[in-house]
């Protein structure tokens, strides 16, 4: 349909002014957080990224946002600042014994949402954080990592995934602590896409000679490689097992399950797309069969309909080991997916998922359900349950409930972030509840940058 | 988002201060867009558009914009962009004022490359009301017919285009 006839679906009187833009503020001052386990859990560090986010107005029109990163971030314990690091969008990765706080040089992007992660962007520097004393050191990295894979302590730096107009470089690095890089695997290519599990990381990509290749690197940069002729794979449609041995790819005509030290595949099995997952020993796979959306079991004697069917547009599953946890319409389930078999089932609070929460922890999951308040866009968090095959076994709700999100940085404590309230002056929480005894350890604001200071782009405090 | 596209989405209905609750509002008719986009990627595969369909062209301030999208084989969908700059009645050479934009890579960043090739505008014309708020609207007239190829690395953009929308602003009641 052309532009100027949808132009009639909407009419708008401009003999109104209804000041809806008015009192909201066009700056808005936004922290953007991230956590660092201590080893033992009973620390944990966080660093805050001060962002201003401006509101481009013309008239009534909302036109779009831009974010500013204002200041260096800085490192804080029990809301305490005790360093202070790069400037940039950063991320975290938690390793064996060390985190890695990763930052790119980018200060500024535009979007078209109130607010908005910043765009791929190479990592330039990175903090190294000893999970035992939370002592940091700060290294440059070069050359900068595209996309970090950590697998135990052991840093990888890999080619971004996806489509790819022309050929290009296809790489894994390992990345030393002092910020330098080993080439562990160079190739070009064009489709490619990656995976960092427990065993390591795995690469996939299409060569230009149309083959595809497969490339896995274990932490003690042991590499195995393949090449598959023929094979053409839409890298959006991509899944690894735990063991890092084994890859699903997705063709055109439905899902492909490939050995990666025998080079060959093991079955194809039509119809089949995302979400996948692979057992540990990589001789089955669980997804969704294409036709009806019915989750199927797949080994190289052939298909067994599961009875449940995934939604339309469903998260990705979470796996540990041979359990994987999918969404369904109206439910999250767990499967065994070595023997095809569904256990643990929680029903949707409403007739849809939306919102709700999945994590994986230990050999378990981690589930939380929101209702979703439409009067107030917010969700409210009602139910929360550790979950394995045979059971789900209710956790305590914390009493900051809006707006919740899951972090588990550690191997212990769930943290659960949310808001007192609904109003504009409710403040977010985290509550820290140990997982094994269910008990809530403490309930805490959550650090944050000043306001005033972001907003006079000063920095964070 | 421009501001362009904005304003088409929000038709603008200027009231009457008399209280006769009439409203001046935009009419597009004519067949609008036609033809074929044609993408050859580096690998060789091939990505078609029909121009027809999900496809649209507009003007803003002389330049004309072809947006559209392209399907490939797994059903995944990319849209691109065609500007011409400096735009009025007459055949023109492309070179030097055209330009395809659209994503070369998954989560990259729109790449534009140069366009070559030919336009002949048989007639152009923006009628356009912009009240203080910002909201307004745009009666589009364009008639053209335009070839234009584009190469950007390995890949080539081939674009035959036809284009006749005759626009009006009519009375109607609010």
């Amino acid at each position: 349909m052309r532009l100027p006839l949808l132009a009639s679906v909407l009419l708008v009187t401009a003999c109104v002014d209804d000041g809806w833009h008015e009192g909201d503020p066009v700056d808005r001052a936004v922290t953007a957080w991230r956590m660092m386990p201590a080893l033992d859990d009973t620390r944990v560090a966080i660093s805050l990224e001060p962002r201003k986010i401006h509101r481009d107005e013309h008239g009534v029109i909302t036109s779009g946002f831009a974010t500013s990163v204002v200041g260096p971030s800085i490192a804080v314990e029990d809301d305490a600042a005790f360093a202070s690091l790069g400037t940039g969008a950063g991320e975290v990765r938690v390793g064996a014994t060390r985190n890695w706080l990763l930052q790119t040089d980018l200060t500024y992007w535009e979007h078209q949402t109130p607010s908005s992660s910043p765009p791929r962007t190479p990592f330039v520097l990175a903090t190294l954080v000893d999970r035992a004393t939370l002592a940091m050191t700060t290294v440059p990295l070069s050359p900068p990592i595209e996309i970090p894979a950590l697998v135990g302590d052991t840093m990888f730096d890999v080619s971004p995934g996806g489509f790819s107009d022309i050929e290009r470089d296809i790489v894994i690095r390992r990345r030393e602590i002092d910020g330098s890089a080993t080439t562990l695997h160079s190739g070009r290519g064009f489709a490619s896409a990656s995976c960092t599990r427990v065993g390591g990381v795995i690469v996939v990509y299409q060569q230009p000679s149309g083959d595809l290749h497969v490339v896995s690197v274990t932490d003690d940069s042991t590499v195995t490689q393949a090449t598959l002729p023929g094979l053409h794979f839409d890298p959006l449609g991509f899944a690894c097992n735990d063991a890092a041995t084994h890859v699903a790819v997705m063709e055109a005509t439905g899902a492909t399950l490939i050995d990666v030290a025998a080079g060959m595949k093991l079955f194809h099995a039509p119809d089949l797309q995302p979400p996948m997952v692979i057992s540990m020993a990589g001789t089955s796979m669980v997804a969704a069969r294409g036709a009806d959306r019915h989750l199927v079991y797949a080994d190289a004697q052939g298909t067994k309909d599961l009875g449940i069917v995934s939604p339309k547009s469903p998260e990705p599953a979470v796996f540990t080991g041979d359990l994987a946890m999918f969404e369904l319409e109206t439910a999250v389930a767990v499967v065994d997916v070595a023997r095809g078999v569904v256990g643990t089932t929680i029903p949707a609070i409403r007739d849809y998922m939306y919102p709700f929460e999945m994590k994986r922890w230990r050999d378990k999951f981690v589930v939380q359900l929101s209702t979703f308040d439409g009067a107030t866009y917010t969700d409210m968090i009602e139910q929360m349950y550790v979950v394995d095959f045979t059971a789900a076994t209710p956790l305590p709700l914390p009493e900051s409930r809006y707006s919740p999100s899951l972090q588990l940085p550690g191997t212990s404590t769930l943290y659960v972030k949310g808001y007192d309230g609904t109003e504009d002056t409710a403040l977010p929480h985290l509550t820290a509840i140990d997982l094994a005894s269910g008990s809530v350890l403490s309930d805490e604001l959550l650090p944050l940058c000043t306001d005033e200071v972001v907003l006079e782009e000063r920095g964070c405090r | 988002m421009s501001l362009k596209l904005i304003s088409i989405v929000a038709l603008l209905a200027a009231c009457d201060l008399e209280g006769t609750d009439t409203c001046e509002t935009t009419h597009q008719e004519g067949p609008g867009l036609s033809g074929m986009a044609t993408y050859t990627l580096g690998d060789g595969s091939r990505q078609t558009s029909d121009l027809g369909t999900r496809s649209w062209a507009e003007v803003t301030a002389g330049t004309i914009s072809i947006s559209s999208k392209f399907t490939d084989s797994f059903g995944h969908d990319r849209s691109f962009e065609l500007r011409v700059t400096g735009m009025t009645e007459g055949t023109f050479d492309l070179d030097g004022r055209a330009e395809v934009c659209m994503r070369r890579m998954t989560n990259g960043p729109d790449v534009c490359s140069p366009a070559t090739g030919t336009i002949e505008v048989r007639s152009l014309d923006e009628d356009c009301y912009w009240h203080e708020s910002g909201v307004g609207s745009c009666a589009e007239t364009m008639d053209f017919t335009m070839h234009a190829t584009s190469v950007w690395e390995t890949t080539q953009f081939v674009l035959d285009a036809e284009e006749l929308t005759v626009g009006s602003w009519i009375t109607e009641e609010c």
